[in-house]
C-alpha cells in the first residue's frame, strides 16, 4: 500500500510540474505600472556642423554627369578602344549618347565642350577603400557641340576622322575625350546613360551601304565643387549632398534621458526644406546614419550604419528598434560615448542632389525622439 | 524497498523547485501568498499547534517534539488544483508543492530534542498575459513570476517538567522571487522588451514555543516568532545598466503569533482549535515604511479527530484515525481595496504502519479564496497531500 501511495504522489508531482499554468488575462491584482511607465521624450539638437567627406566615388559610372550648379561641377570621360577596322572606308562616324535625366534649367539643348584627353587618366586611385577625388584630366579643347536635354533623347556627335585615325594608329594615343558643360550653361545637371546601363555610349559608323556600332570601353564621371564660392557648400549651411558626399553632424544631450529605463524605439528626425531647388526631383534619395568620435568624421565608432528614409519633410530611421537598443541604450548606459551622429545623403547612381536641413539654430531643430519604459 | 523510499522522498523534496501558487499575491513588494505549513495531521483536522505526537513532527510548535523516542523524519508534499475566476474569464491550473520537512533527533529521548526544520513561508508562481495600449499600439506582456520564501530552523526542545516543554530555535528566512517579462509592442518595428527582475531576501530570527498540558487531556501550544529583520537585494537583467545595479533594502517581516489548544478527554475523540496572527499592515516594513495595501493576516482553524483503536488485533480499518476541520483566514493583502478571505474545510486520515511504528497521513482541503464581487477575483482550491513520517526503526531490518 505504501508503495502505491508513494507512486501516486510521485505521479501527481510529475504531472503538475510538467504542465504550464495557463495565461490569466487581466488579473485584477496586476498593476499596469508594475514594471514602470511608458514614456516618450524629445531631445533637441544642441550642436551641429557640416564636413565634406574626403573621398568620393568620382569614377562612378552609374551615369555620366554634366553639371554646373551652385558650385558643383561635373564632366565625364569616355574612351573607345574598340574601333572600326582601319581598312574600312567610313562615310561617317558619330558618338551616341542617350539622356537619362536632368534638373535645374530646362532648355531643349545645351552646349557641351569636348576636350581631347592628353594623358591616360587613372580612375582607380583608392583611399580608405574608396575611390578618391580626381581632378579633370589634362586635355586639349576640341570643339563645342549641342546635346539633347529631354529624357531618352539621343545626342549624336560627329567624331573627327583625323582623331579616329590617330586612335587607330596606336592605343597609347587613344586617351579618350572629356565632356563638360560650356561655361555659358548655368544651374543645370544633365545625366547620360553610362556603360552600366542598357543604352551605353556608342560609336555609330557607316561605310558603303551599311552601318555598325561599337560600345565605349571606359567611362567615368568626375565631380568637383567650389568649396569657397559654392552656394550650397557654405559651412554655415546645413546641406547634405549626393555626388559630393557631406556629413551633417549633430549632437544631443543624453544626460537629459533617464538612466533607469529600457529604450525600445528611437528616431532621428531632421526637418528639411522640401522646396530646395538643388534637390534632384528625378531621383529618390536615402540617408545613412553613422556615429563618429571626431568632428572631421574620420573615426567611426561604433561601426554601425542605419538607413534613414524620407517621411514628409523630415527624416525617419528605418530600424528604430535597433537604433534604440544598440545605440541610444548604450549611450545612456555609458557603454558608448556620444560625440556625433552623422547623416549622409545619396541618390541612385550618386547623381548630384542636395538636401537642405533645418539646423540646430533654426526654429525647426533636429530631434531625437525616444520611447522607453522607465522604472 | 528502503532505497526506493529514499528516491521517492528525494523527488518529492525537489518539487518546491516547481511549486505553483494562486493568482493572489501580486501586491507591491510581495513575496507571494502566506503559506501555513502543518503536518498532514494538522492539515487534515485544521488545527495542530497543541498536538504532541510521538510519530510525527509538529511543524507549528517545536516544543511539542519532546515526546519523540526515536530520530524521526517527516516530509510533506501536496498536489493542488485551482480554479480561478475574474470578471472576464476563468482559468484552471494545478501544481505540486513541497510543504516542508522536519528532522527530530532525541539527544535524550522524550527530554531533549534537537530539531531541524525547513518549511515554505510564502510562494508565488504565476504566468500572466496582459494586453495594454502603448501609443495606440497593442502591447502584450507575458509575465512569469515564481519563487517564494522558506524558513530553515535549528532548535532545541526541552521538557522542563512532565507537563511543560519549551523550545528555542534560530530561524533563517531566505528566498528569491523572479519576474520574467517578455513585452511585444505591435508597432511597425515589432518592438520587443525582454527583462527579468529579482528580489532576494535573507533574514535572521528566532522561534520560541511552548507546549503544556495543564490538566489531563487538555493541551496548549504557543509559538512566537518575533519580527524578522531581513535584507532584500533587488537586481535586474535588463538592457538598462541603471536598472540592473543591485540595491539593498532593509525589510522587516512581521512577528507571528500562534496559539492552539486540543482537548482529547472524550473517549477517542479530540477537539481543538488554532489561531495564527501576523500584522502585515503595520509590521511589514521596507526601509522603515509600511507598504499600502497590506492588512493583518490571521487564520482560525477548528477540527475534530477520532483516533483509531488502540487494540492491535482488530480489523485494519479500525486502526485508522479520521479527521475533519474548518478554517477561515484573511490574506495579508487587499485586492480591489477589500481584504481577501479564505474559508475551507478539511478531511484527513492516518494509516498506521504498525510494522514500523509509524504513520502515513493523507489530507484533503477544499477552500474558497477571495470573492468575485468584492475582490474581482476568486479561487476554488482543492489540495490533496500526504505526510510521510519515518523514524529510525524504519531502518532496522526486522526480519533479521
Amino acid at each position: 500500500m505504501m508503495k502505491k501511495i508513494l507512486s501516486a504522489a510521485l505521479l501527481l508531482t510529475i504531472v503538475a510540474c510538467s504542465s504550464n499554468d495557463p495565461d490569466f488575462v487581466a488579473n485584477p491584482d496586476y498593476n499596469a505600472n508594475r514594471y514602470g511607465q511608458f514614456k516618450t521624450d524629445t531631445l533637441y539638437a544642441v550642436l551641429d556642423s557640416v564636413v565634406v567627406a574626403d573621398t568620393v566615388n568620382t569614377n562612378n559610372a552609374g551615369s555620366l554627369t554634366l553639371a554646373n550648379m551652385a558650385g558643383f561641377t561635373s564632366g565625364f570621360v569616355v574612351r573607345y578602344l574598340t574601333l572600326p577596322d582601319d581598312t574600312l572606308t567610313l562615310k561617317e562616324i558619330k558618338m551616341n549618347f542617350i539622356t537619362e535625366g536632368h534638373f535645374g534649367s530646362d532648355p531643349q539643348e545645351v552646349l557641351v565642350d569636348i576636350y581631347e584627353v592628353n594623358e591616360v587618366w587613372d580612375a582607380t586611385t583608392i583611399i580608405n577603400e574608396k575611390a578618391a577625388w580626381h581632378d579633370a584630366p589634362p586635355g586639349t579643347y576640341l570643339k563645342t557641340v549641342s546635346m539633347m536635354v529631354a529624357d531618352s533623347a539621343e545626342s549624336n556627335i560627329a567624331l573627327d576622322m583625323d582623331l579616329l585615325k590617330k586612335w587607330q594608329s596606336a592605343d597609347s594615343l587613344n586617351t579618350g575625350l572629356y565632356f563638360t558643360l560650356n561655361p555659358s550653361v548655368q544651374n543645370m545637371v544633365l545625366q547620360f546613360n553610362s556603360l552600366q546601363s542598357t543604352q551605353p555610349p556608342r560609336l555609330i559608323y557607316s561605310y558603303k551601304d551599311t552601318s555598325d556600332t561599337v560600345t565605349a570601353t571606359n567611362d567615368a564621371s568626375i565631380f568637383s565643387y567650389d568649396e569657397i564660392n559654392g552656394t550650397v557648400f557654405s559651412p554655415q549651411g546645413r546641406y547634405v549632398a549626393s555626388g559630393i558626399p557631406r556629413h551633417y553632424l549633430v549632437r544631443f544631450d543624453f544626460t537629459q534621458l533617464s538612466t533607469r529605463a529600457i529604450y525600445y524605439n528611437a528616431d532621428l528626425v531632421i526637418p528639411y526644406d522640401d522646396a530646395f531647388p538643388y534637390t534632384n526631383p528625378n531621383k529618390p534619395g536615402a540617408f545613412t546614419l553613422r556615429m563618429f568620435d571626431d568632428e572631421a568624421a574620420e573615426n567611426e565608432n561604433p561601426s554601425s550604419t542605419y538607413v534613414i528614409t524620407e517621411k514628409g519633410t523630415a527624416t525617419k530611421i528605418s530600424n528604430q528598434s535597433g537604433f534604440a537598443s544598440q545605440i541610444v541604450q548604450s549611450i545612456v548606459n555609458e557603454n558608448l560615448e556620444h560625440k556625433w551622429f552623422s547623416v549622409e545623403y545619396a541618390v541612385e547612381s550618386d547623381v548630384f542632389s542636395v538636401i537642405r536641413f533645418f539646423g540646430q539654430q533654426s526654429a525647426q531643430k533636429p530631434m531625437l525622439i525616444v520611447k522607453y519604459l522607465e522604472k | 524497498m528502503k532505497k526506493r523510499h529514499f528516491i521517492t522522498l528525494a523527488l518529492l523534496m525537489v518539487s518546491p523547485l516547481f511549486a505553483g501558487e494562486s493568482y493572489f499575491g501580486l501586491a507591491e513588494n510581495s513575496f507571494g501568498n502566506i503559506l501555513t505549513p502543518y503536518s498532514a495531521k494538522g492539515l487534515g483536522r485544521s488545527f495542530g499547534i497543541a498536538a504532541r505526537d510521538s510519530l510525527q513532527l509538529n511543524y507549528r510548535n517545536f516544543a511539542a517534539w519532546t515526546g519523540l523516542p526515536y530520530t524521526t523524519l517527516t516530509v510533506n508534499g501536496e498536489y493542488g488544483v485551482l480554479y480561478a475566476q475574474n470578471q472576464t474569464r476563468t482559468s484552471q491550473l494545478d501544481n505540486a508543492n513541497f510543504k516542508g520537512a522536519a528532522l527530530g533527533i532525541p539527544i535524550k529521548p522524550r527530554k531533549w530534542i534537537l530539531g531541524l526544520n525547513i518549511q515554505p513561508y510564502t510562494g508565488i508562481e504565476q504566468r500572466l498575459k496582459t494586453i495594454a495600449l502603448v501609443d495606440t499600439n497593442e502591447a502584450t506582456q507575458n509575465i512569469y513570476m515564481h519563487g517564494g520564501l522558506s524558513r530553515a530552523n535549528i532548535m532545541m526542545a526541552w521538557k522542563m517538567m512532565e507537563r511543560l516543554s519549551v523550545s528555542l530555535g534560530y530561524e533563517y528566512t531566505f528566498g528569491l522571487v523572479s519576474e520574467q517579462v517578455l513585452l511585444d509592442i505591435d508597432d511597425n518595428f515589432a518592438s520587443r522588451l525582454n527583462f527579468t527582475y529579482r528580489n532576494q531576501l535573507n533574514g535572521h530570527g528566532v522561534a520560541l514555543s511552548l507546549h503544556a498540558e495543564p490538566f489531563d487531556g487538555f493541551e496548549l501550544g504557543l509559538l512566537l516568532r518575533p519580527a524578522v529583520q531581513a535584507t532584500v537585494t533587488r537586481s535586474g537583467d535588463t538592457p538598462s545598466t541603471g536598472l540592473n545595479s543591485s540595491s539593498e533594502l532593509s525589510v522587516q517581516l512581521p512577528a507571528e503569533y500562534n496559539f492552539g489548544f486540543e482537548y482529547n478527554g472524550i473517549d477517542r475523540y479530540s477537539l481543538g482549535a488554532d489561531f495564527i496572527y501576523q500584522d502585515w499592515q503595520n509590521g511589514y516594513k521596507t526601509d522603515g515604511s509600511t507598504t499600502p495595501g497590506y492588512v493583518p493576516f490571521y487564520r482560525l482553524g477548528i477540527g475534530l479527530e477520532r483516533s483509531g483503536s488502540p487494540r492491535r488485533f482488530v480489523n485494519y480499518s479500525r486502526l485508522i484515525d479520521w479527521r475533519v476541520g474548518m478554517f477561515y483566514s484573511q490574506l495579508p493583502f487587499e485586492l480591489n481595496k477589500t481584504a481577501v478571505k479564505e474559508i475551507g474545510a478539511s478531511l484527513g486520515a492516518s494509516f498506521p504502519l504498525t510494522r514500523f511504528r509509524s504513520k502515513l497521513d493523507l489530507y484533503l482541503n477544499v477552500s474558497k479564496r477571495g470573492d468575485l464581487t468584492q475582490n474581482n477575483l476568486q479561487e476554488w482550491v482543492l489540495r490533496l497531500g500526504l505526510s510521510i513520517s519515518a523514524n529510525e526503526l524504519w531502518f532496522v531490518n526486522v526480519e533479521n
